[in-house]
């Protein structure tokens, strides 16, 4: 599958974020734009969560994501969080322990409820629940916050190996983590036209 | 719960002093009818206790309560749900519940006799009280949902099933919990007065009623006595039930595998 943006802008009110944003995915990429571009919302486009004021994205089919914030149900835990999104969660909680292992997260963290976890831990559950889900693209929302710098590694490493060959996006300012990662780059000021004359911050 | 302990002997002294008070103020008075004293309204209810007529009737009015209970519960549910998902419907309900919520009992109990047998009055009445207390808990509770995670459930389309599990029953539960507690206590009070004034053979309002025109006072005490342990005892057996339930879904530990 292939996931085609065209001509995409999305104003608030008379604020644009971004005009006329055209890009073709293929395969994983990291999207590098300032703060306050609207990465964030140009991501819940792609989600479809929310409305571009013009152009059109086709192609994104069954989209599995990491949120702005980990939106984990805290009653269950990281592994359960991972399971609920797949159809045979049962048979695979083997392997997706193995994954949170490989993650540096084991033994009670797999089983507290994700209410108790920390900050970066409840990030490493919803980055895998992205990963093991089943999905056409794949969207990361900065998924590196609050993760330390060697976990980042890992978790780099692990996202290079499970989404190679379909489109992936990934939003992120964390420079160790784009070299980790070794996908090309999309500059997404360069990818739009230039907002209108005041209207960046 | 610690706390409780401590106080124990406490409010034990403090219900003796309000018995021992009854006793005196019984024994002052000297006229059973007008004040009957605790030990006779005891031994009232001894007399009662191994009698089927007894049994038939806490039988009888705690089916009909309970069983109206029950449908106030899965009528407020359902109800509930519908105006979650159409605005017409939340709008058509509201005045309804408001209404159910404000008119008194005994105006239900007079206009129901004239549609319903007093049999099956209580069934009703039971059911009216609970259903605007259970349908608001199921709202607030669907209403306390969060946002955020039913938009993840969206995108990851997570069927309606776990999304129920994991999302919705968390959500709901608990509110569903608190409104039980009222409704339940609700229940008892306004079923019994239903009987009261239906006056349905073989239920505890008609006993209740019996005591009063035959003036004994000892049976009103003791049958009251009885529907404030009835209503007590389901509401316990009732919450604790639920707990369970709510404790496997938002539960702490997460499910037991076969295997460790």
């Amino acid at each position: 599958m292939t996931l085609h943006i065209e001509g995409l802008t999305k104003r608030f009110g008379s604020h644009t974020l971004f005009e006329g944003l055209t890009l073709t995915v293929k395969a994983p990429a990291v999207l590098w734009a300032p703060s306050g571009w609207g990465k964030t919302t140009l991501l819940r486009i792609l989600m479809g969560l929310e409305r571009p004021d013009a152009g059109a994205v086709t192609g994104a089919g069954r989209v599995a994501a990491v949120f702005q914030e980990d939106r984990l149900c805290p009653q269950l835990s990281a592994v359960e969080n991972v399971l609920l999104v797949l159809p045979d969660g049962r048979a695979r909680r083997a392997a997706v322990e193995a994954d949170f292992a490989l993650l540096g997260m084991t033994g009670k963290a797999l089983t507290l409820p994700a209410a108790r976890l920390s900050g970066g831990q409840k990030r490493r559950a919803a980055l895998l629940r992205a990963v093991w889900a089943k999905a056409d693209t794949r969207l990361f929302d900065e998924p590196f916050t609050g993760l330390d710098p060697e976990a980042v590694l890992r978790a780099a490493a692990l996202l290079n190996a499970r989404c190679a060959g379909a489109p992936a996006l990934l939003a992120t300012h964390d420079r160790a983590a784009i070299e980790a990662l070794g996908w090309p780059v999309l500059d997404l000021e360069a990818l739009s036209a230039p907002p209108p004359p005041g209207g960046a911050p | 719960m610690k706390k409780a302990k401590k106080t124990l002997p406490a409010r034990l002294a403090a219900a003796a002093f309000w018995l021992a008070l009854w006793q005196w103020a019984a024994m002052a008075v000297g006229q059973e009818v007008f004040l009957v004293s605790p030990l006779r309204a005891l031994a009232t209810l001894a007399r009662l206790l191994p009698t089927a007529d007894f049994w038939g009737r806490v039988a009888f009015s705690s089916g009909r309560i309970l069983l109206g209970f029950g449908l106030g519960c899965v009528c407020s549910a359902a109800l509930a749900v519908a105006a979650r998902l159409s605005r017409p419907v939340e709008l058509l309900l509201d005045p309804v519940m408001q209404l159910v919520k404000a008119t008194p009992v005994a105006s239900f109990v007079i206009l129901a006799l004239v549609w319903v047998r007093g049999r099956e009055l209580s069934i009703l009445i039971s059911f009216l009280m609970a259903l605007p207390v259970l349908y608001s808990a199921v709202r607030t509770g669907i209403a306390s949902a969060d946002p955020a995670l039913l938009e993840m459930a969206r995108v990851f389309r997570i069927p309606a099933g776990r999304r129920l599990r994991a999302i919705w029953l968390p959500a709901v539960l608990p509110a569903f919990r608190e409104g039980c507690r009222t409704a339940l206590g609700l229940c008892w009070k306004s079923g019994v007065a239903a009987e009261v004034i239906g006056l349905p053979d073989g239920s505890i309002g008609d006993a209740l009623y019996r005591a009063k025109i035959t003036l004994s006072t000892g049976e009103l005490f003791a049958w009251t006595f009885v529907i404030i342990c009835l209503s007590a005892a389901f509401e316990r057996v009732f919450l604790a039930l639920l707990d369970r339930a709510v404790r496997q879904v938002c539960g702490a530990p997460p499910e037991q595998e076969g295997t460790p």
